[in-house]
């Protein structure tokens, strides 16, 4: 059927008068111009605020509040990084970050394939209504559950604690990664299966030795997932964690807000000014950025797999 | 969206035998495997939805005993409360704007991508658009405010450069569209989603559209929307959950005015923590009453939109 109609066209348009032909080429020529103008006037607001943060953090307090503005700093000031790492407790929140951010990445991955291959492969007649369930619990917004949460850990002393981070993973990884690891692991024949389990190999082993490194890449995507929520969560902490030494990088750029919020001259707050402040958030900004510029098919097929088959 | 396959299993024809296939060893080992989750379930959602039912008919501060004072809360809420009718007023505005623009906007730049004949370097272009939507919030909302601050930003060095006063974006009601602005600039997710949605509609149809003279834009509204109308479908419903409980945005800029920053999402924070701002601090119990009128408001109009799905959303295999 596609060939047949694709012969149809080409027979078309070659028997079209010359004339016709160069106006199609001319109008699709107009049309490209158009599309890449659009796609640069899009990616230029995108890149603006960045670009801007960039300029600002290269900035000396002069420039920040020159008017006419600075677009560009005729000698960045590469030094403003420096408070970034000496005079604002960086290692400690990049050590807390890496904590939430690893743990619950291996939390998720872990319990979410675990059960994810139970919804995939294993037989119950419970199994399509509890699955249903998991899907359901994407559409309850977590302000429901949040608080009698928080009186649990309240109630386990772990206020305070990396627990509220660390233990939750474990029990089931999120709805959204079970879904999307489902989705991935039905993709494996059962043929593959069936041959482990002949051979008498445990339901547990079919799973660690045939389907984990089948699932390599889908498991990486859960990864990356949990490890940027963990990166740039920010509600979790906030409730959990109100020790200055606890706090990962959002709670510590959070409480700098006032910096940029306010049209206070530079150096009112603290010690840190504007252009400072972006250089922190730049700093923070980068890992992610670069870890997603390095890992972007991943993503595209893990949002893919949830917003298309979801 | 998938349906789910039915599996025959041999012994779900009879009641008792359904029983003693649950009790089979096959079911034992998806308990076993599935066990993670069904603790979590209990420990994480169903017993917290319980709990969070019953704080809510009470008055609770986390250190006390919660007190039992009926529908009080709610009554509160809904006749007294002029917070809760602002928050109310604000979620609404926010999602009413932000939910479809940003559909829009996503499915829009989806379709610029997608003309392959055209648009080269696509995986840079993507990597380009869906950048601000993967930095933490904190940082990218700090830029993205920093933008229009009012006496540093360039925008309103734009506004001295044209002769004209600059606007203080965030004293104003202006101040509610940089909101929905920000949101709307973490349009990359969504976009990626529609892509392979427009992927997904067989080239097929457009070819046939073009051999019967239809326009660029009757084949888009005749194939390319009925062929995505699951994949709008989803991005509403999603959208929805997510703009009824935003927090972080209005919590981050702090130069909001507080009127302008109270959202349903800061309003149970605010209660149940007793943040900074947010009128009254009504106790975990109130918090919990605002959160279970936000899953109600998500409920039904979730439900009217499952209703009304069966008139514009088409599953049939293209």
């Amino acid at each position: 059927m596609a060939v047949l109609v694709h012969q149809r066209r080409e027979s078309t348009s070659r028997s079209l008068p010359r004339r016709v032909r160069s106006r199609a080429v001319g109008s699709s020529i107009v049309q490209a111009i158009i599309v890449y103008a659009l796609l640069v006037i899009v990616s230029l607001i995108t890149i603006m605020p960045l670009f801007w943060a960039l300029a600002t953090s290269l900035k000396t307090f002069k420039e920040v509040v020159a008017y006419p503005p600075v677009y560009w700093p005729p000698q960045p000031q590469w030094q403003n990084y420096v408070p970034v790492f000496k005079n604002w407790d960086f290692f400690t929140h990049l050590r807390n970050t890496l904590i939430i951010a690893l743990g619950q990445a291996l939390g998720c991955v872990v319990s979410a394939s675990v059960t994810a291959y139970a919804f995939a492969k294993l037989r119950c007649p419970l199994r399509d209504a509890l699955f249903l369930l998991v899907l359901s619990t994407i559409m309850l917004p977590h302000f429901v559950t949040f608080i009698p949460v928080y009186v649990i850990f309240y109630n386990l002393r772990l206020i305070n604690t990396f627990g509220p981070f660390l233990i939750p993973p474990w029990f089931g990884g999120g709805a959204w990664n079970i879904f999307l690891l489902r989705q991935f692991f039905k993709t494996i024949p059962d043929d593959l299966l069936d041959a482990g389990r002949v051979d008498g190999a445990s339901e547990l082993r079919i799973f660690a030795q045939v389907v984990v490194p089948l699932a390599k890449p889908a498991l990486a995507t859960i990864f990356l997932f949990s490890f940027m929520g963990g990166w740039n969560d920010f509600f979790g902490p906030y409730i959990y964690l109100s020790r200055k030494a606890m706090w990962p990088f959002a709670l510590a750029l959070f409480a700098l807000r006032a910096i940029i919020a306010g049209d206070l001259p530079p150096g009112v707050v603290g010690s840190m000014t504007q252009n400072i402040t972006m250089a922190a958030s730049l700093v923070i900004a980068l890992p992610i950025a670069v870890l997603f510029l390095f890992t972007q098919r991943y993503f595209v097929e893990g949002i893919t797999i949830t917003g298309m088959k979801g | 969206m998938q349906q789910a396959r039915v599996q025959r299993l041999p012994g779900t024809r009879r009641r008792w035998s359904a029983w003693r296939e649950l009790l089979s060893k096959d079911s034992r080992i998806f308990f076993l495997f599935a066990s993670p989750w069904i603790i979590g379930f209990l420990i994480f959602t169903a017993y917290p939805m319980l709990a969070s039912a019953y704080y809510s008919l009470t008055s609770y501060k986390v250190t006390l005993n919660p007190k039992w004072i009926g529908l009080d809360n709610y009554a509160y809420l809904l006749t007294k409360d002029i917070n809760f009718r602002l928050a109310l007023t604000n979620s609404l505005i926010y999602t009413v704007f932000s939910v479809p623009l940003g559909i829009a906007i996503s499915l829009f730049l989806a379709s610029l991508l997608n003309q392959k004949r055209i648009v080269r370097g696509l995986t840079l272009w993507r990597a380009l658009f869906y950048l601000p939507a993967i930095l933490p919030a904190v940082a990218s909302s700090f830029m993205f405010q920093w933008i229009f601050s009012y006496r540093y930003g360039p925008i309103s060095a734009l506004f001295r450069f044209f002769g004209q006063q600059p606007i203080n974006f965030f004293t104003t009601s202006l101040a509610q569209w940089i909101i929905i602005f920000f949101s709307l600039w973490g349009f990359g997710p969504g976009m990626i989603i529609f892509l392979a949605g427009l992927q997904g509609i067989p080239t097929v149809l457009y070819e046939a559209a073009s051999i019967d003279g239809a326009s660029k834009l009757q084949s888009f509204w005749h194939i390319t929307l009925p062929g995505i109308s699951p994949v709008i479908f989803f991005q509403f419903t999603n959208g929805l959950i997510g703009s009824m409980q935003m927090f972080q945005v209005a919590w981050f800029m702090d130069s909001l005015p507080q009127q302008r920053s109270i959202f349903l999402g800061t309003l149970v924070y605010g209660n149940a923590f007793g943040g900074t701002g947010v009128g009254t601090a009504g106790g975990m119990g109130y918090a919990s009453a605002v959160a279970w009128v936000i899953f109600g408001i998500v409920m039904v109009i979730t439900a009217l939109n499952f209703g009304g799905s069966r008139f514009w959303v088409h599953y049939e295999q293209i």
